[in-house]
Parts: structure tokens; sequence; C-alpha cells
């Protein structure tokens, strides 16, 4: 089973390229500190906003600091939030998901109707009005807030799984020999809906690294001087005309980072999925 | 209930099973039908039943009943008694039915391509039964699992416990659903239909084997088919059933020697024997749909024998022969 996966993950080039890039960014990122040339925080008024060169490869901010020692830090922050708020999103989600699935009647009733509230919100809004409210947030609270909105649309999904699963003999056959509720639920029927979970995961964490950049470009995500690629972005829109590294390259990381995990999500959906 | 009662002695020939006039109607929207109406089946400790019905008569919504595995949100009990070694089971909780699942009372389902989790090895799933009696200082659940492959004669028990589902053949995993059903010696064992999905070679085997292990654990059966010839090979006792009625119910001898329900004769009359020639003789009609049985005795459309009473009452249980049947033929006495 596992070999044939492999098998068939292979035979599909960008699906392994988005692996190859992320095994790369989660690399960087870990050896963040010891990878980066100089420290992202150390200013140098006397080389502000100056461009690419052999010292400064991506140039310098308004501060004179390195822009690429700070979008590797950056990068650390990112995928931290990244793949904590896609990991507190899909436990919630799956777990609301399995048991309104189970147990249906009122719990699925209620549950959903949960799931209608947080879906019909605008995510981007009211992310905007918490963070808003919580002034100079934390990036736990960032990670909090994007994992805490979304999850409704995978725990419908998870639902609907449960749903055709656990009408399935093998589940009937596990209570007629007496197994726990829980045990049914997390050993029988979670591994046999866990393969769209494993695809949105990692769709996950590239809408998630999108959407802390996008808050951070407001001002909203990760707080200076703490650099993340959104606010790098931010300070380089008001230099644009004289400093166009500074917007470009924090842009192609976003680029190519959120392209690197839809193409793996995508890549794992087919693998997962022979049906599409 | 403690462990302990499970290792007292079962009364011999005391009743294990008692169902008492149990209607189980299913629910659809707002509408209704019963599936089984007013059954009468009592099942003693270490004893056989067999109950015979074709596709649709509701024998496995009955056996579904006994152990307590009916859709909760789409079916309900609405009359008669059920009970199990003298619990009363309709008044049952989940949780009291979780504590005598598998543990005195176990399944064995009919398609055992279905009833396996596709995505867990044998040794796991066999395992997990095993481990929920026995304390983490006993008999190590490998061993056990090995000594219930090789009960019901699976062999290379390191291989096929170490395989998924998907790895072994209809036949092997119905003896592994059969081994998991008997992990924990339960007293009853309901088999349903547990030869359908199989080649006609295999269902011999396994109904053997079903036979041979019956009589080792001495444990009762219920044995839910639809198929008649088998009744003689396994049961001491046979209940037909028919659009939800147990219609006929005696000593598998009587019922198969002398069917009083001309529903029995018709279906024996049906079957091929050695000295049978040209074109058998069939039950003209279909059987009722369960939401659409006829007023009276629900076999009356295709009863050759009918006569004045039967499209108006529907006949009770009466003594008959050596068998108790539901028919007006035989009036009370």
């Amino acid at each position: 089973m596992l070999r044939l996966y492999w098998k068939r993950f292979l035979s599909n080039p960008l699906a392994v390229a988005g692996a190859l890039v992320i095994v790369a960014l989660a690399v960087s990122g870990l050896a963040a500190p010891s990878l980066a040339p100089m420290d992202p925080l150390a200013q140098d008024l006397f080389a502000r906003l100056k461009g690419p060169s052999a010292a400064h490869w991506f140039g310098t901010d308004e501060l004179g600091r390195d822009v690429f020692s700070r979008m590797i830090a950056g990068l650390r922050v990112s995928l931290l939030i990244g793949f904590m708020s896609a990991f507190i999103s899909i436990s919630i989600g799956t777990v609301l998901g399995l048991i309104a699935g189970y147990w249906r009647g009122w719990v699925d009733a209620i549950l959903m109707r949960v799931v209608d509230i947080v879906l019909c919100f605008p995510t981007l809004f009211l992310i905007l009005m918490i963070l808003a409210v919580l002034d100079k947030p934390s990036i736990y609270m960032v990670m909090a807030v994007i994992g805490l909105t979304s999850w409704a649309g995978l725990a419908r999904m998870v639902r609907g799984e449960v749903l055709s699963m656990r009408e399935r003999d093998f589940i009937l056959v596990a209570r007629g020999l007496g197994l726990s509720t829980p045990r049914i639920m997390l050993v029988h029927l979670l591994p046999n809906v866990i393969s769209p979970v494993i695809v949105a995961a990692t769709l996950t964490v590239g809408a998630a690294i999108l959407t802390e950049s996008g808050l951070s470009f407001l001002g909203l995500g990760v707080q200076p001087p703490l650099p993340s690629w959104g606010n790098i972005l931010t300070s380089g829109k008001d230099f644009i005309h004289v400093a166009w590294w500074l917007s470009l390259f924090p842009g192609l990381a976003i680029l190519v980072t959120v392209l690197a995990f839809n193409l793996l999500g995508e890549g794992l959906r087919d693998v997962l999925d022979p049906r599409l | 209930m403690t462990k302990t009662d499970n290792l007292a002695p079962l009364s011999v020939g005391g009743d294990l099973v008692s169902v008492q006039g149990l209607t189980v109607e299913y629910i659809s929207g707002k509408s209704a039908f019963a599936a089984v109406r007013e059954a009468n089946l009592t099942i003693r400790a270490g004893e056989t039943v067999a109950l015979v019905g074709e596709s649709g008569c509701g024998k496995t919504t009955l056996a579904l009943s006994l152990i307590g595995l009916l859709p909760s949100k789409q079916s309900r009990i609405t009359a008669g008694s059920l009970s199990f070694d003298g619990q009363d089971m309709r008044a049952a909780s989940n949780d009291d039915w979780r504590i005598l699942r598998g543990r005195r009372i176990a399944m064995v389902f009919q398609d055992p391509f279905a009833a396996l989790n596709p995505v867990l090895t044998i040794g796991h799933q066999l395992g997990e039964t095993i481990e929920l009696d026995s304390p983490k200082d006993g008999e190590p659940p490998k061993a056990r699992a090995a000594e219930l492959l090789k009960m019901v004669q699976l062999d290379e028990s390191e291989r096929i416990l170490r395989s998924y589902p998907h790895q072994m053949s209809g036949g092997q995993r119905q003896r592994v659903m059969i081994a998991m059903a008997l992990a924990r010696r339960p007293d009853l064992l309901i088999a349903d239909e547990p030869t359908t999905a199989l080649d006609v070679t295999i269902q011999d085997e396994i109904v053997k084997l079903l036979r041979r292990l019956q009589e080792e654990l001495r444990m009762a059966m219920l044995f839910v088919t639809h198929n008649v010839g088998l009744v003689q090979q396994i049961a001491a006792r046979t209940a037909v059933m028919y659009a939800g009625r147990i219609v006929e119910h005696g000593s598998s001898a009587s019922v198969l020697s002398d069917p009083q329900h001309p529903y029995t004769q018709g279906l024996l009359k049906s079957l091929p024997t050695l000295t049978s020639r040209g074109t058998l003789p069939i039950l003209e009609g279909q059987p009722p749909e369960p939401a659409h049985v006829p007023p009276g005795c629900a076999f009356h459309p295709r009863c050759p024998r009918r006569f004045e009473p039967c499209d108006k009452v529907d006949p009770a249980e009466r003594p008959s022969g050596s068998s108790l049947t539901r028919c007006h033929l035989y009036p009370e006495q």
C-alpha cells in the first residue's frame, strides 16, 4: 500500500518539487540563526537601502539591516505560524468532524450550525477584528487566531467522510466485539478518513502563511522589529521606486512557499484519492 | 457485572436468549414499518438454532436486535421482551450492551470483504479484541492470536497477523472474523449468513468449522441463513421466518421432515434432492415488501391452501405436530 503511494507520488514531478522546496525551507528555518550571515536586527545607518551585492545578497533596508538575514529569520516565523495554525485548525476540524459524524443527532445539528456560522463570516475580517482588539499581538496570538478561524470547512468534510464510513460493516463489527466508542472513533474511523485531512493540512499551511503575510503587511500580524515576510514587504512598499529588492524578494519567497505547499497538497490528493 | 460470572458454568439447557412477542420497526421520516413482528424465540445454552428465510424477511434485523446493534436512530423495538441470561435487554443502555458484546455475545457477519477494517492489519484487529480481556501481565496477545488462528484452521499465523485484509481470500477473512468473534469465548455466537458471500466449497468448510467450534466451546449459536439445505448439518432447532414473522419453529428434524406451515412446505419442495427429476416446484409470487405486508396472514396471497380467514386474521402461534406454527390450518385444540 505505502509502496504504491510512494510510486504514485514520485511520478508527479510538481508534487516532488513542492516537497523538496518545503524540506529545504524547513531545514533553513530550523538552522536560521546559524544560516543568516548577519544579525537580522543589527542596523548599519551608513549602508541604508543598498542594492543586492556580494556583502548583502538581497540588499539592505531603510535602517541598513541585511534583507537576506531578515528573510531567513522571517522564514522561521512564517513557517512556525503556518504549521502551528494549521495544526490548531486541523485538530479542531478533525475532532469536531469525527464527533458530529459519529454521534449524529442533536450533537451533529449543533456542531454543523456552528460550522455554518463560522463559514459565513468573512474570515479575514474576523481575524482583523480580533487582532485589532488585541493590540500588539504576539506571534502566538496570531497563530491561535488563524487556527481558530479556519477549521470549519475541514470539520464539515471530515463529518461527511465519517457519515459514509460509519455505516460500513467493519464499524458494526468493532461495536459487536465490544470496543469502546473512543477506540472505534480514533483507531477504526480516523485512519479511514485521514487522506482528505492530510491533503487539507498541507493546503492549510500554505493558506496560513499567506494569511500571516497579509496580516503582517497590514501591521496586525508579526510586530516589528521581529521580522516576517509580510512586514518586510510593508517596509518595502514605501521605497518601491528606489529599492525594488525590498519588495521583490519577500514577495517571491511568499509566492514560492505557498505554491510549494499547494503543489504538494494537490499531489498528495492525487496519490491518496485515486478517484480524482 | 464482573468478569467472574463468565467463568461460572451456564446452567445446561437453561434459556440463554429469550425473545417474546418482539416487534422491531424501522422508521423513515414519519412512516414506520415492522421488520420483525411478534417474534418468539428461545436459544438454550450450548444449542444451535437456525433462522431460515428469504432476503428481507427480517432475519438479520432479529439477529441484530439480539446483540443490540440495531441502528439506533432508524429503528425501535415497539413491543415484546428480550432477555439474555435472565437480564432484561430491552431496557438495556448502550453501556449494558457493550459489556455483553464480544464477551458474551459475538457476531459473524455476511460479507467478510466489508467486515474487516481495510487500513489495519489482522494482527492489530485480532490483538485489540484479545486485549479487551487480558490483563497486561497475562498471556501475551500474540500467542493467543496465533492460538485463535490455529483454532480456525489458519496456518502461517505469523504472516497472516502481518497481513492487511485485502491480501487475503474471502474464506481466510471469514475465518479471521470467526477467530475475532470467538476471541473472548462468548456464550452465544450469532452467525448472520456467514457463508453467503463465499464459494460453495469454502461454504462447506466454514459451516463444518462453525459446527465443530460450537461443540468444542459449548456455546450457543444462532445460525441465520437463507439456505434450507444447510440447516440439517448444523442446527438442532429451526425457526422459519416469512415477512417479519416466525411462521414455524421446532426441532430441525420435525421442521424438515414434517413441515406444518404451507410456506415451509413450499420451501422444502423447491429444494433439489438426489431423486428429483424435471422441473422443481416453485413458490409462486414474491415475498411482500416489508412496508406493504398484506393484511391477515402475510403469506396468504401466495398460499396454495388459503381459505376463509386467511386474508383477514393474522394467525397466532399454536402447536401443531411437534412444532409451533402460525397458520389457520391448525386451529386451537
